[in-house]
């Protein structure tokens, strides 16, 4: 999801097509905003990283040259299709609401076409009278996410606050790590480090699952077409490999549709068994510890609320304490929109 | 020149082998004499015994959970490492890339749930034993880093952490000693 983070490096231009961000007010005063608002996106994004832009009209009429029309909405195993007629590398759509109280909801999607990843986020705040202000609030997300090792905040984790921390790290770097956050003035709840051995500590390729984490409002997840999953199927196929099928049916509706609900009912007991603990972070670090990568899951809201792909102490003789200081150090400073001089 | 470069190796590696054994202490509460702990430890029952009566020693109200059987827990081997019984790779196909997604959030359900269990077992380890604090602790040799912790298991949150690296005078006892001493300051 780092394509445009990387092309100051890189002498291929990336290329950023804008979808509509459509009006679900029901409302048709507001939707002069839907060609507004991302038009208003490209030219910032345009402005500080080097790459080329497709505005929405624009984006219409090259999909119209494939006898294809820029939708409204687009549902997640169709983005692969999109951005391949198109030739773009990041695709970015979605939706706004104005809501009652005088504040908008704007959910914004990012697909990377070479991944397949996607990173969709919600972003409610007041309904500013000037408009580039909410344009602001939304660019610095797309900025901090491509700009900052895949960084995203919807609030910080402030000092004070508890924190379960699930992590690949054996029961003697355990202590190091909740030691610094100790020190750093965080309670600590015993999510892990209920047990005499870390199970996670063996079994890094199982932590790596929780780099996609999706939740309501929030997700980091990469797209899956059970659609072009097909299976050679015919007269010759016996009653058991029906009922196979119909298990990996059942699965893929439990452990990929519906896993969302699964994760929220669980969630939902973490509240009465941890009931001090805010927030659940995965803490992930590579073999010597000099990096890790985090995201953190408010239990309350069951939202993703942090992610940052590669946490990394600045210095000499980096370790696991001085990179666990770095990240909290990131978890709790309020983030803030780069200089927009500079194109990187 | 060869004196030097033998003497800066020399430098080198004790430096890297006192970085390996850097020693932790951080407290929340000072878990005092009289509390009711439960001490989980992984060594073999002679060696409990000395652990368990190091606490006694000290008034600690030492609960029979660790201690009630013959067997040490690195012998029930699924227990200690369910998850691996439960399921390990038969599911994971490298050509079905849709089918790994939901093979890989099985997993993390299973995650989520299995942090509940834990809990849940901890749980009934304070309304059922009337337990204040669990007491986990694995001591090493000298050369190595001993270490132990502490969770309140009213609220379920770590309250003391230590890593010790025992020195070469330290025997079994002391080390236990340095640690109660640690926990109820």
């Amino acid at each position: 999801m780092y394509v445009l983070m990387l092309s100051g490096t890189v002498y291929a231009r990336t290329t950023v097509a804008f979808g509509y961000l459509t009006n679900r007010s029901g409302n048709p005063n507001f939707n002069y905003m839907e060609v507004i608002f991302p038009n208003s996106f490209a030219s910032s994004i345009e402005a500080v990283y080097d790459c080329t832009v497709i505005k929405p009209l624009k984006l219409n009429e090259l999909l119209e040259k494939k006898q294809l029309t820029l939708q409204r909405h687009y549902e997640n195993h169709e983005l692969p299709q999109i951005t391949k007629a198109i030739g773009c590398d990041l695709f970015i759509f979605g939706y706004f609401i104005p809501l009652p109280d005088n504040t908008i909801k704007i959910v914004l999607t990012l697909y990377e076409s070479g991944s397949n990843q996607i990173f969709t986020f919600t972003n409610i705040g007041k309904m500013e009278t000037e408009i580039f202000k909410i344009i602001d609030r939304i660019t610095l997300v797309v900025f901090d996410f491509f700009g900052k090792n895949g960084f995203f905040m919807s609030k910080p984790i402030m000092r004070g606050s508890s924190v379960g921390l699930i992590t690949n790290l054996n029961p003697e770097e355990l202590n190091s790590m909740y030691a610094e956050f100790f020190n750093a003035g965080y309670s600590v709840s015993a999510v892990q480090g209920n047990e005499l051995d870390s199970y996670y500590a063996h079994e890094s390729e199982i932590m790596n699952y929780f780099q996609y984490i999706s939740t309501d409002a929030n997700s980091y997840d990469i797209i899956t077409d059970w659609s072009k999953f097909t299976m050679t199927l015919g007269r010759w196929e016996g009653k058991k490999k029906k009922e196979w099928q119909e298990d990996l049916r059942k699965i893929y509706e439990i452990y990929d549709l519906h896993y969302k609900v699964f994760k929220n009912t669980v969630l939902e007991r973490y509240k009465n068994i941890y009931p001090g603990c805010d927030y659940l972070l995965f803490v992930v670090y590579n073999p010597s510890r000099t990096s890790c990568w985090a995201r953190a899951i408010d239990i309350k809201t069951k939202q993703l609320i942090f992610m940052h792909s590669n946490v990394v102490a600045s210095g000499m003789n980096i370790d696991l304490q001085k990179t666990t200081r770095q990240l909290i150090t990131i978890i709790q400073t309020p983030t803030a929109l780069p200089q927009k001089s500079k194109k990187k | 020149m060869k004196k030097i470069c033998i003497v800066t190796m020399i430098v080198y590696i004790s430096f890297l082998s006192c970085a390996t054994k850097k020693g932790v202490v951080a407290r929340k509460i000072a878990i005092t004499p009289g509390s009711r702990i439960v001490v989980i430890a992984n060594h073999t029952n002679n060696i409990k015994n000395v652990i368990i009566a190091r606490f006694m020693n000290k008034n600690y109200s030492v609960k029979a959970f660790n201690a009630s059987d013959l067997y040490t827990i690195e012998d029930v081997y699924d227990v200690k490492d369910f998850k691996k019984v439960a399921y390990m790779q038969p599911l994971k196909n490298d050509n079905m890339v849709s089918f790994e997604k939901a093979v890989e959030n099985i997993y993390k359900l299973h995650i989520y749930n299995y942090e509940l269990s834990k809990a849940e077992a901890l749980t009934d380890m304070r309304t059922k034993y009337g337990v204040q604090y669990l007491i986990l602790m694995e001591l090493k040799d000298w050369q190595k880093v001993s270490w132990a912790r502490a969770i309140d298991l009213t609220n379920m949150e770590v309250v003391w952490v230590e890593n010790y690296p025992a020195q070469y005078r330290d025997t079994l006892e002391t080390v236990v000693d340095h640690f109660i001493a640690s926990m109820s300051k």
